[in-house]
């Protein structure tokens, strides 16, 4: 049994977690101010420390919506005349009610007013958040919002001169209960996410704040932009082959996210040239008409960036997602209309062989053959090792090889400047290559720039996905050869030899594994998605029933006939066996009493007083004061409270149930002072006895 | 008529909740973001697991009512309301009945019930008509498990409720149904000074200092001491019929006030109802107050059953 008072003070701490979850979800996951966070958190450890010992503070009351409406009005001021952040006014107004509703006294309805913020604050971190954490927080919220909301019901209950309910619940009993709505309430909330429909109408805001996102890509970039992302672990993307039997070559998909096509100084520089929005079907943006040869399709999710950079390959055909508009350069970078995004996950179609050139232009330009009027001896090295070959790919292969010999990679000592890579130091890392390469290639007339992106990573055989982090971060050249630009890379293979390759241990690929389910199915669930799964289970049930008739002759077919009739039977006979089996007892069974009444009555029958199955309570304690007349003033009073609570319309109030609890300890700890002698018939009734009988 | 099994009623915490998950959905739509869906989906849970529960707590109770005490129209009398959980396997949280009674209406609540169990509560009422009650109607509601919705669901209760008439002080020159025996006054027929002639059953009524101790220890039950004066004839009581209703029930309450008090004095009684005798002298209170809760102004048989509304 649970006492009353424990309840009470489990209650009310239940109540005081849900809020300090609030709080600490907004510390965790947005950028609100720490000194409002820090005193919100004071002022719940001060309300617990009032509540607990009980301080008086309904003088206090009266001050609480003067205080409310001065955050209001600083909040609005703040607003409107210094932050315009809507977030940090927000969390601002929301934590000063907080902490004024904290330290003031807490009737039912406040309890509700801040369930309400905590619930606010949920909501705020929900739409800011990314990570796999957050889930834990969600669940942590759910059962502690029923815990909450329960103990508000009771408390309710108690306002209004209401039995309490739950007050004699057996530990099993409210243990079964506390299982069944967490468990029941997770499914439930599996289920509903699953198939409520993700429409989408993005007409307000869409998100508040930022959560931590990965940098993206500067404008130019020099010989020294990457020797930091090397040592950088964090995932960019991670890349799934959904038609793909065997494992990829990592070393082969190069992930590209910006093209550097103007040089000077020694500086590769976007284009920028105007960009357009992608032609979209529904779903679908068409990149270039659809190839002849194979088309391979890479699901690729996206982790938060400040970017605004969608990665694609060469060869891209179609990109299918929900990622809203997009748009593309004359250099096919693919870009969203605002930098920053959220978790992302689209569906890249792309041909195994480059096809010609892309729906949107996309051929060479001037500006892809300008050279620096003062890099003559780099012209000169480049028509040197071309030669005398006759084509652009036999030029373009010679200056491939030229960096096959002499050259080695290196982070440790870089050469400093192009001239010391090419020509004296021959030591660097892939922008180096890239950049002498590009260079080379344009002073034999060929097309070309400089693409920066992420190539290989890890491969996660659990998810079977590819984890790209910042470390695989690299640079390549794509040329124009033969009507199409060209990857070309002359960094030498890195392999899983390199120092800087390192495995992630099997806990970590576990963890990565979750983080991509959660992102996979959670934050980037989408109608696509649901439309897929009823489209599937469609076609599966006309499998199943197509042309041979149901059931199935064939073995898949058998299957899923087998599973349709076992688990609706399972179900019923699981249902039966529960109906079959309920609890039986007699038929003049009651209700557990109360765990201090029942301590008195064990009391009682352990001394003796019961002297025949059957004896009432009342009789045995009424024998009881025969023999110890001295408890004769609580055993009236208690007997009194104890029919009341027991049998009366509505069990006691608080401040008499913890009277008549009190009573029944003093008797029970009288009685088991001694021991006492069994009644005796027809001994001559004390008045204290005639009393209660 | 189609009565939905479950009648649910919303209360201001649970349009508050219902309003803040609106506002959710609606944000959720707009901005797309899935967390937004997942709270979304979690406020929906709590309402989903909320009805579940509370299904769970209304279902397979039952309730019976039976007096705790003899029942006077009028009169502020005691109902026992027993909640019965058999066969259940979840508790019966936080249940609340109310119990109509000719527009009044009666609230007993039970905190829990333990499954398989019963709890019985003791509420006062007050019956405005004589007659047997075989059902009550009543309702059985909850606010648990958050207080968000109260469903209740009506119940035809059983009872063996029998509401005796509103009884009047009784009236020693009332001619018609009080009439004295052959030997003299019966109001003299006390027991103080009589002789005692021999011992007979103990009777509710009769004293203690009466109790014949070796007639009781011989035949192992209470007896008592029977005086000459005793053998004066029953005092009757007379209820005419066919009457009119208003004087009949008037007549009623009359003959019931002197059941009572000839019951506290030990007088004996009988009573008739028009030429009919529907209560001996060795019946008793029980018998004769019975008869006057069930008697009809027409002097039939049949008698009166209603379900109170």
């Amino acid at each position: 049994m649970i006492p009353g008072a424990a309840v009470g003070t489990f209650r009310w701490w239940v109540l005081r977690i849900h809020w300090l979850l609030g709080v600490s979800l907004l510390a965790v996951y947005t950028k609100t101010s720490p000194a409002a966070l820090l005193f919100t958190s004071a002022a719940w450890a001060a309300g617990a420390w009032m509540d607990l010992s009980g301080t008086p503070r309904e003088s206090l009351s009266r001050f609480g919506s003067v205080i409310v409406g001065a955050l209001l009005a600083v909040s609005t001021a703040d607003l409107f005349l210094t932050g315009r952040d809507l977030l940090s006014s927000a969390s601002f107004l929301l934590l000063g009610i907080q902490s004024v509703k904290l330290l003031l006294p807490k009737r039912t309805r406040d309890g509700w007013q801040l369930c309400s913020l905590s619930l606010l604050e949920f909501l705020v971190a929900a739409s800011i958040a990314d990570d796999l954490s957050f889930a834990l927080y969600a669940l942590l919220f759910l059962a502690s919002s029923a815990g909450a909301m329960w103990s508000l019901h009771d408390q309710e209950s108690e306002e209004l001169g209401r039995p309490a309910g739950g007050y004699v619940l057996s530990r099993r009993a409210a243990a079964c209960a506390f299982l069944l709505v967490a468990l029941g309430g997770v499914l439930a909330t599996a289920a509903l996410f699953a198939v409520v429909p993700r429409l989408e109408f993005r007409r307000g805001v869409h998100r508040f704040g930022s959560a931590d996102a990965l940098p993206g890509f500067s404008d130019r970039i020099t010989l020294r932009e990457i020797t930091g992302i090397k040592s950088d672990r964090r995932v960019v993307a991670r890349i799934e082959f959904p038609f793909l039997e065997r494992i990829p070559d990592p070393g082969a998909l190069y992930l590209r996210g910006a093209v550097y096509s103007r040089y000077a100084d020694d500086e590769w520089r976007l284009a920028e040239t105007p960009a357009s929005y992608v032609p979209r079907a529904g779903f679908h943006y068409l990149l270039r008409d659809a190839p002849r040869g194979p088309v391979t399709a890479a699901d690729i999710m996206l982790e938060p960036a400040d970017h605004p950079r969608i990665f694609t390959c060469a060869g891209a055909v179609r990109i299918e997602g929900n990622i809203g508009p997009l748009l593309a350069d004359a250099e096919e970078n693919l870009l969203l209309p605002q930098p920053g995004h959220p978790t992302l996950r689209y569906r890249l179609l792309f041909a195994e062989e480059p096809p010609q050139r892309g729906k949107r232009g996309g051929g060479p330009e001037p500006r892809h053959l300008e050279f620096p009027g003062d890099r003559e001896d780099i012209r000169a090295l480049g028509t040197g090792i071309a030669g005398d070959a006759a084509t652009a790919a036999e030029r373009a292969a010679r200056l491939l090889g030229f960096f096959r010999t002499g050259f080695r990679y290196s982070l440790s000592r870089p050469a400093s400047t192009l001239d010391g890579f090419l020509f004296r130091e021959k030591a660097g890392y892939c922008e180096h290559y890239a950049a002498g390469l590009a260079l080379l290639l344009r002073a034999c007339g060929i097309p070309s720039r400089v693409a920066v992106g992420y190539l290989g990573g890890e491969w996660n055989d659990l998810g079977r996905y590819l984890i790209v982090r910042q470390s695989d971060a690299h640079a390549w050249v794509e040329a124009w050869i033969d009507g199409r630009w060209v990857t070309m890379d002359a960094t030498p293979p890195q392999g899983r030899d390199s120092p800087f390759f390192r495995k992630t241990g099997w806990f970590g690929m576990y963890a990565d594994w979750l983080r991509q389910r959660w992102d996979k199915y959670v934050m980037n669930y989408s109608l696509r998605m649901q439309a897929d799964a009823v489209s599937s289970g469609w076609s599966t049930i006309r499998k199943a029933r197509g042309g041979t008739g149901f059931p199935g002759e064939g073995a898949e077919g058998r299957k899923i006939a087998a599973a349709a009739l076992l688990i609706p039977a399972s179900a019923l006979a699981l249902y039966a066996l529960l109906r079959k089996r309920p609890r039986k007892r007699g038929p003049g069974a009651s209700s557990r009493l109360p765990a201090p009444y029942g301590r008195l009555l064990r009391r009682l029958e352990r001394s003796g007083f019961r002297s025949f199955p059957g004896l009432p309570l009342e009789e045995m304690l009424a024998a009881a004061v025969r023999t110890r007349p001295d408890l004769s003033e609580d055993a009236d009073r208690f007997l009194s409270l104890y029919h009341r609570d027991r049998f009366g319309p509505a069990p006691l109030p608080p401040d008499q149930r913890a009277e008549a609890v009190r009573r029944a300890d003093r008797l029970r700890k009288a009685l088991s002072g001694r021991e006492a002698p069994l009644p005796m018939r027809g001994t001559a009734d004390p008045p204290a006895a005639r009393r209660l009988l | 008529m189609f009565r939905f099994p479950r009648r649910l009623r919303i209360t201001f915490e649970g349009k508050a909740f219902l309003l803040i998950t609106l506002g959710v959905g609606v944000a959720a739509i707009n901005t797309g973001n899935n967390l937004l869906y997942l709270a979304f989906s979690m406020n929906l849970s709590l309402i989903l697991v909320s009805g579940f529960l509370s299904e769970w707590t209304l279902r397979r109770v039952s309730l019976s009512a039976r007096a705790a005490s003899e029942a006077f129209a009028g009169q502020e009398s005691f109902l026992a309301v027993t909640c019965s959980a058999r066969g259940k396997r979840f508790p019966s949280i936080s249940l609340s009945a109310l119990l109509r009674f000719d527009g009044e209406t009666v609230t007993v609540r039970f905190p829990d019930v333990a499954p398989g169990g019963s709890a019985t509560r003791v509420a006062a009422f007050r019956p405005a008509r004589r007659g047997r009650i075989r059902s009550l109607a009543a309702t059985l509601s909850t606010r648990f498990p958050f207080s968000l919705f109260e469903k209740s669901m009506d119940l035809e209760v059983p009872s063996e409720l029998l509401v005796y008439p509103r009884p009047l002080p009784p009236d020693p020159v009332g001619p018609g149904f009080r009439e004295p025996g052959p030997s003299g006054n019966p109001w003299a027929a006390g027991r103080s000074g009589a002789f005692p002639r021999g011992a007979r059953e103990h009777l509710p009524g009769d004293p203690v200092r009466d109790i014949h101790w070796k007639a009781t220890a011989r035949m192992e039950k209470w007896m008592v001491k029977e005086r000459e004066a005793e053998s004066v004839p029953a005092v009757d009581l007379r209820v005419p019929v066919p009457c009119p209703h208003e004087e009949f029930e008037a007549r009623l309450s009359a003959a019931c006030g002197s059941v009572i008090d000839l019951e506290r004095r030990g007088i004996p009684f009988r009573l008739w109802i028009g030429d009919r005798l529907r209560s001996r002298e060795t019946e008793g209170r029980a018998a004769a107050l019975a008869a006057l809760a069930t008697a009809r102004a027409d002097g039939m048989d049949a008698r009166p059953e209603r379900s109170a509304r």
